[in-house]
């Protein structure tokens, strides 16, 4: 069984400017002990994802589709599920670090409640964070320290350890590497890559940063305004990317020549109604502007877009 | 470190100190008035009526040949019950609404900050002089009546501060590890929108201490014999020509203990407004 089954996931919300479909008609698996990544622009729906899947969404997020969890309908989780399923079931590290720290609370005790919570002793409790701290790569004598002593790199680590408290099922990085520099990322990712796979434990890196999906995931997902337009194996993802906008994506890194993709994401108030990269689309077809494309699939891939597809 | 910064800033601040000083000798009178004076602050003497200061009577007597060393030093202690009692009732009344107003939302936010703004419009004193009217004089009605009127403002404090606070990541990440909305609030908003309370409530007690005075002062708190500042001002207006000292001196007491809340009180806030704190940081 896959440790998280999202199926035609659509999420929107109302806005003065008309409904906001940050997600729309997503769907994936995560299996156990697998890293799974989410690439996309910035804006894109991302993060909406990643919170839609914890419920963290402003009560007036309207949801379709389905997401399980360990074969748990998430959508329909009560209140007292979702504190179960929290945490527990799966933890968020969230992006920025900075502010997502009590700045009043040493970050032992931040990392410490989560034990208390289960019922632990307070004492106990901050020996427990003590070690977990210490895991991820905090000195022991920094542990009682307030965050604004701790730099960006060391504060992430202390989210990760908050997340890794409870020892949850799956594991979602919200852009764990943003705004941090050059080293402070590569050791982010060294962590990040270190705990996966420890006991079946699933990670969903949600980022922008391609390099570091490549280097963390097994396989990827490419996201654009608000859908899924391919998923694949890491390799393949990078190695052949199908979809212009993969293509693209891959095309305007450094080391390919910071090809320029012209345009922007359509607003996700007005989605155009045939393909949602078609404007930008250097593969064009006149078909493209009528419909929506469905995911193809192919050899273990799933691209959304019937053009290159096409044999 | 923060506790340790707070009280180096302490040290080095003249004003902090010498308010704090001042309170402390004069709350130290007050609790140990039986140590420092040997007179019953209701003893009468009808022959030793308005006595000058003297070996005998250190302040001189009242009206009744009360000594009114004595009379101050025991009327403070009912003084500062009053006020201390209002201002942490109103505090934790008014915190405890505010977070739960500002976090929740909805409708009981909308009900509770309607009734708040209606509580506002009125001035405290009118208000507090109209409920401790329709309920009597008495200790126990001041105290409810300066309660009621005062709980409002911290309400509208800790919900403000509440509405920032609860929209950090922080209350978000910690929503996303199944801590529980209370534990939330008491653990993560709490601690994040004290200082500004803190800060209020120092104010608070200066100004319940002249309310609840002239309140008593007005007939409306505790009756005589029981000395209080407030009553014993106005029990010493009819003599304010030939014996000034039974103004002056509940009144000096008075003056002092609120001029040092104060001052402690703008201390205070300076210290944890992190505003001043950049300014102090640029002239250094």
């Amino acid at each position: 069984m896959s440790l998280l089954e999202v199926e035609g996931l659509s999420v929107s919300f109302p806005s003065s400017d008309g409904l906001v479909r940050a997600n729309d008609g997503v769907s994936f698996t995560i299996a156990p002990g697998e890293t799974f990544g989410i690439v996309g622009e910035t804006g894109c729906g991302k993060t909406v994802l990643g919170r839609a899947l914890l419920r963290l969404l402003p009560d007036s997020a309207m949801y379709t589709g389905r997401a399980a969890f360990r074969g748990k309908d998430i959508l329909s989780m009560k209140e007292d599920e979702l504190k179960e399923l929290r945490g527990r079931g799966i933890a968020m590290v969230m992006q920025n670090p900075t502010l997502s720290l009590n700045p009043l609370m040493r970050v032992v005790d931040q990392v410490a409640e989560a034990y208390v919570l289960q019922g632990m002793d307070w004492k106990v409790a901050r020996g427990e964070a003590g070690r977990k701290l210490y895991h991820v790569g905090i000195p022991r004598d920094r542990v009682r320290d307030y965050p604004h002593q701790f730099s960006g790199g060391m504060k992430q680590r202390v989210m990760i350890a908050i997340a890794l408290a409870l020892n949850p099922g799956l594991l979602i990085a919200d852009e764990p590497t943003k705004g941090l520099d050059g080293e402070a990322r590569e050791n982010i990712l060294r962590l990040l890559g270190s705990i996966r796979d420890h006991e079946g434990r699933g990670t969903m890196l949600i980022t922008h940063d391609l390099r570091a999906a490549a280097g963390l995931c097994d396989r990827l997902a490419v996201m654009y305004a608000g859908e899924l337009v391919e998923i694949g194996s890491t390799l393949d993802v990078i190695g052949e990317p199908r979809h212009p906008y993969t293509r693209a994506l891959l095309g305007s890194r450094p080391e390919s020549g910071f090809e320029d993709l012209p345009g922007e994401g359509p607003p996700l108030t007005a989605l155009p109604r045939g393909c949602r990269f078609c404007p930008r689309c250097a593969w064009r077809q006149e078909d493209c502007v009528t419909g929506r494309p469905e995911m193809v699939e192919a050899e273990d891939r799933q691209v959304r877009c019937p053009v290159v597809m096409r044999p | 470190m923060h506790d340790r910064k707070l009280k180096k800033r302490f040290l080095g601040s003249p004003t902090a100190l010498v308010a704090s000083g001042m309170l402390m000798v004069m709350a130290f009178m007050v609790m140990a008035a039986p140590l420092i004076t040997s007179y019953d602050p209701l003893d009468v003497d009808l022959k030793d009526r308005l006595s000058l200061p003297g070996p005998e009577h250190l302040l001189g007597t009242d009206e009744l040949g009360r000594d009114l060393f004595a009379r101050v030093l025991y009327g403070g202690q009912n003084t500062l019950l009053i006020a201390l009692t209002v201002a942490f009732m109103a505090f934790a009344i008014g915190t405890t609404m505010g977070l739960l107003s500002g976090y929740y939302g909805g409708v009981l936010d909308m009900t509770l900050m309607r009734f708040v703004d209606i509580m506002l419009a009125f001035p405290h004193i009118i208000l507090a002089l109209v409920i401790a009217g329709l309920m009597g004089p008495g200790l126990e009605n001041l105290i409810l009546a300066l309660t009621l009127t005062h709980w409002p403002a911290y309400v509208r404090m800790a919900r403000s501060g509440t509405l920032q606070v609860k929209e950090m990541t922080f209350v978000e990440a910690a929503r996303s590890m199944r801590f529980s909305n209370l534990w939330i609030i008491r653990r993560h908003v709490l601690p994040n929108v004290s200082d500004s309370l803190m800060v209020m409530l120092a104010m608070d007690l200066a100004n319940v201490i002249i309310i609840a005075s002239a309140l008593s002062f007005l007939g409306l708190g505790i009756q005589p014999p029981t000395p209080e500042w407030g009553s014993m001002l106005r029990a010493g207006v009819p003599y304010l020509t030939t014996s000034p000292l039974l103004t002056f001196v509940p009144g000096a007491f008075i003056f002092l203990t609120v001029v040092s809340i104060n001052l402690l009180g703008d201390w205070l806030r300076d210290v944890l407004d992190p505003h001043s704190h950049e300014i102090e940081a640029v002239v250094a």
